[in-house]
């Protein structure tokens, strides 16, 4: 069977690659110290394989067609999509995990989750920006979870949750020697397009790192007019949530939080054993 | 989904150079093509963001367009806010 050895979550905000001057020097050095100790995680578990659980932002799913939580199968994906990210449209081709993804799907079924399987989906921010500071050499393989945290109506939070434990029975079950990571990314709070982009809710984030550092199932009862009221990128924690999920009660530290830039900004890992 | 046609325009603007290239060289014909109605293809074609959001762009969408078109971001909430009446909380 395969084996979960590493779990973290991280904001995947695009500012980092397309617009770095936005961010002072002390709020980078938090970036950098938080993404260097990601990738000492990564490195120190010989993770071969990491699961990526975000949302995707139309720059390849289609607002007619966006499943509500979608399995990347194909062998291998492109991007970015976007045109205004900073690494060139299309630069970056990954190496995808069909096995795992296969085995996700039947979890998912074992479990009553309807998983939408998805082919070959274009990279967009909310894959590439974290993974392009946790591993520069695109050299793993990478399974995508796409979750619906953009077009409304939403899972809820304990769905998510839920989710978690899927991924988490499909590693097991995965016949293979593989070492994997889970990476949640999006979030924390945050406004994108509407009137009260730039808002930050710290008092929303704060209770979430809480309940997330506790992996506390409290988590669960997160309501969409809370993450509403926190700003409509809020609905992304639901990628972190997911992580929580899958590792069973295991505890997390957060690496850092920092509210002065527009954006909830963070990073955790839990203690996989 | 509110705003159908130009939203359905926006995501092809946000993925394909010909597109935005379209956009840029003849928006009559792009708005055209997609069914727009005479006012979403002047509100468009002005870069009417406050009016966009308010009649059913996507927030996503409509903020990937505006980067797409390299557009000041500042000003694109300045007028989201403008549209909406939006007041910023005394902190």
């Amino acid at each position: 069977m395969a084996h979960l050895v590493a779990a973290m979550a991280s904001v995947h905000l695009p500012s980092l690659l397309s617009a770095p001057g936005r961010f002072t020097p002390a709020l980078w050095q938090k970036f950098n110290d938080g993404f260097a100790s990601l990738r000492d995680t990564l490195a120190a578990a010989a993770v071969d394989t990491v699961v990526v659980i975000s949302d995707e932002h139309f720059n390849a799913l289609h607002p007619d067609c966006y499943p509500t939580f979608g399995v990347v199968t194909a062998a291998t994906c492109t991007g970015p999509k976007e045109n205004w990210l900073g690494p060139p449209r299309d630069s970056i081709t990954v190496r995808g995990a069909p096995e795992l993804g296969e085995e996700v799907l039947r979890e998912g079924a074992r479990r009553g989750f309807d998983l939408t399987r998805l082919g070959s989906v274009g990279l967009d921010h909310g894959f590439v920006t974290p993974l392009y500071f946790l591993t520069p050499s695109w050299d793993l393989s990478y399974l995508w979870l796409i979750q619906n945290c953009v077009l409304p109506p939403l899972p809820s939070v304990r769905r998510s949750y839920d989710l978690g434990r899927v991924v988490a029975e499909a590693i097991r079950a995965w016949d293979s020697p593989s070492r994997v990571a889970l990476l949640g990314t999006g979030g924390l709070s945050h406004a994108v397009g509407m009137p009260d982009a730039g808002r930050v809710d710290r008092a929303f984030d704060g209770r979430l790192l809480d309940l997330l550092s506790a992996n506390n199932p409290a988590m669960c009862e997160i309501s969409d007019a809370e993450m509403d009221a926190a700003g409509n990128g809020t609905h992304e924690i639901r990628n972190w949530v997911t992580v929580a999920g899958a590792v069973a009660g295991a505890k997390g530290e957060v690496l850092f939080y920092d509210g002065e830039a527009g954006i909830g900004c963070a990073m955790m890992r839990f203690h996989v054993a | 989904m509110r705003a159908q046609a130009l939203n359905a325009l926006l995501v092809d603007l946000m993925r394909r150079e010909e597109t935005l290239g379209e956009y840029e060289r003849d928006p009559d014909a792009l708005a055209a093509r997609h069914g727009l109605s005479d006012e979403e293809r002047e509100r468009l074609k002005a870069k009417d963001m406050g009016w966009l959001y308010v009649h059913g762009v996507h927030p996503y969408i409509l903020t990937q367009f505006a980067l797409s078109i390299r557009y000041d971001m500042k000003q694109l909430t300045t007028q989201l806010r403008e549209a909406t009446g939006y007041r910023e909380a005394a902190s």
